[in-house]
């Protein structure tokens, strides 16, 4: 049976993790290689590398993440942050890296995703999209880290990125994002029932049940902090999974 | 690279598939494999590899493009260790359903046909999923990335089947050929258990 996916996602800036971790048995647990391959052992499914790196040489930085990564890593990842062009897709797969994330590049120019889904398979393409409710069942997308509205609606443009060839959703809830209050559930299975590729959430896990809960409507689960200080293990999410009856490896 | 003297390990370098991932899983388990898209370098392999993803029919193409077709069907023909992966896995068959209804390598019986004509499951087959069969070694949980499959019939070279609506070969192995339609470079422990193992196995 296809198993549901733990997601752990690392920030990384100059090729460095942002926000610090509690791993006390890592040499450097600044270095998102060994912090990668440290969640490899420890039973997580994919990883996802999120840059924010403002600098021109960016590219070079993330690709030589990628490039040092494959050393390590044994199980698929993705490469997200600024990501807003063919050469830079190509570059980055080339490097080693499964997947890359698109964001505010998809929303400004939508085609980009069509064009990449055709040069480097569905399989590759990973739509992100920060989402904010407006309304009872109503949400909108942001893009800039969820400070610019573009009036766009989240289902109506996860159906449309499906038709233009991503293969998978990152979902996330600008809302929840931080408040260890549970995921948006009601979000999560609107944009899970209305597309034919898989949905990955995030933003507002806080406990265990919190994720045993949003993989009952989607396919995957991101996870940032609890993850990062401990507060979890992906042991300790696969147990509970299995015990509600959620397919894991 | 404490093998590499005793076992040339060569990656068919086809233009297609993320070649840099296979080798780098190789190295990670100390042998040192050579990626090359000459065909005089790769019928000189102790082992062949070859890797590949996306459309059979564009991988198909490309393998003729490289001149690798005859090259890839003698070493097999003379059982010298063959490890296929992915696309590499679906090229051993016959051919494809796939539009153009694409000819294969024919090493292999069998057919590629698309999931989407079979069930509602969503389409690519992507992630981790189960693997049972006749070898209790490879009863564990591999990554998968693909749309066609090949129908699982209980043919003896059959010794890994996966299920996704309908079950499929998951691990073809005839002699010492080993080919697997999901990738055991990004299956963590059990794609590096499954790849020492079989290197174990045919290294010299």
């Amino acid at each position: 049976m296809l198993c549901k996916r733990i997601i752990p996602c690392l920030d990384v800036t100059g090729g460095r993790v942002v926000k610090g971790t509690n791993f006390v048995d890592l040499i450097d647990a600044g270095d998102p290689v060994e912090l990668g391959h440290k969640y490899d052992t420890e039973g997580a499914d994919e990883l996802t590398y999120l840059d924010i790196t403002a600098s021109s040489d960016k590219r070079d930085i993330l690709a030589d993440l990628v490039e040092r990564t494959g050393e390590k890593v044994f199980i698929p990842f993705t490469v997200g942050g600024g990501i807003n062009d063919i050469e830079t897709i190509h570059t980055l797969l080339s490097a080693g890296a499964d997947k890359v994330s698109i964001n505010t590049a998809a929303v400004k120019n939508p085609q980009l995703i069509k064009d990449a889904s055709s040069h480097f398979g569905n399989q590759c393409i990973v739509v992100a999209i920060d989402a904010k409710q407006t309304g009872e069942n109503k949400w909108e997308i942001f893009t800039h880290g969820g400070r610019t509205p573009t009036g766009l609606d989240v289902v109506e443009w996860a159906k449309r990125m499906n038709d233009y060839g991503a293969g998978e959703i990152l979902l996330t809830s600008m809302d929840k994002d931080g408040t260890q209050s549970g995921y948006d559930i009601p979000l999560t299975k609107a944009v899970a029932q209305s597309v034919s590729i898989p949905v990955i959430a995030s933003g507002g896990a806080g406990n265990v049940q919190d994720i045993v809960d949003v993989l009952k409507v989607c396919d995957a689960a991101l996870l940032a902090s609890l993850l990062h200080f401990r507060t979890l293990s992906v042991q300790d999410i696969k147990i509970a999974c299995r015990n509600a009856g959620i397919p894991v490896r | 690279m404490v093998y590499s003297d005793t076992m040339k390990i060569v990656i068919v370098d086809y233009g297609v598939g993320n070649l840099k991932s296979v080798r780098k899983a190789f190295g990670h388990l100390g042998f040192d494999a050579v990626v090359s898209k000459d065909p005089a370098i790769v019928a000189g392999a102790d082992l062949m590899v070859l890797p590949g993803q996306g459309a059979f029919g564009t991988a198909m193409t490309h393998l003729e493009q490289a001149g690798m077709v005859d090259v890839v069907k003698a070493h097999i023909a003379a059982d010298r260790p063959f490890l296929g992966i992915c696309v590499g896995f679906q090229l051993l068959f016959e051919g494809s359903d796939e539009k153009g209804s694409h000819k294969g390598l024919g090493v292999l019986p069998g057919t590629l046909r698309h999931f989407d004509g079979t069930h509602t499951l969503k389409v690519p087959h992507m992630g981790w999923n189960n693997v049972s069969g006749p070898v209790k070694e490879y009863h564990r949980h591999y990554y998968f990335v693909h749309s066609y499959f090949v129908p699982a019939t209980g043919a003896k070279f059959e010794a890994g089947v996966c299920e996704y609506g309908v079950p499929f070969v998951a691990i073809a192995q005839k002699g010492k050929l080993l080919a697997c339609q999901f990738h055991p470079e990004k299956s963590g422990d059990a794609g590096m258990d499954l790849l020492r193992a079989y290197l174990s196995c045919v290294s010299p």
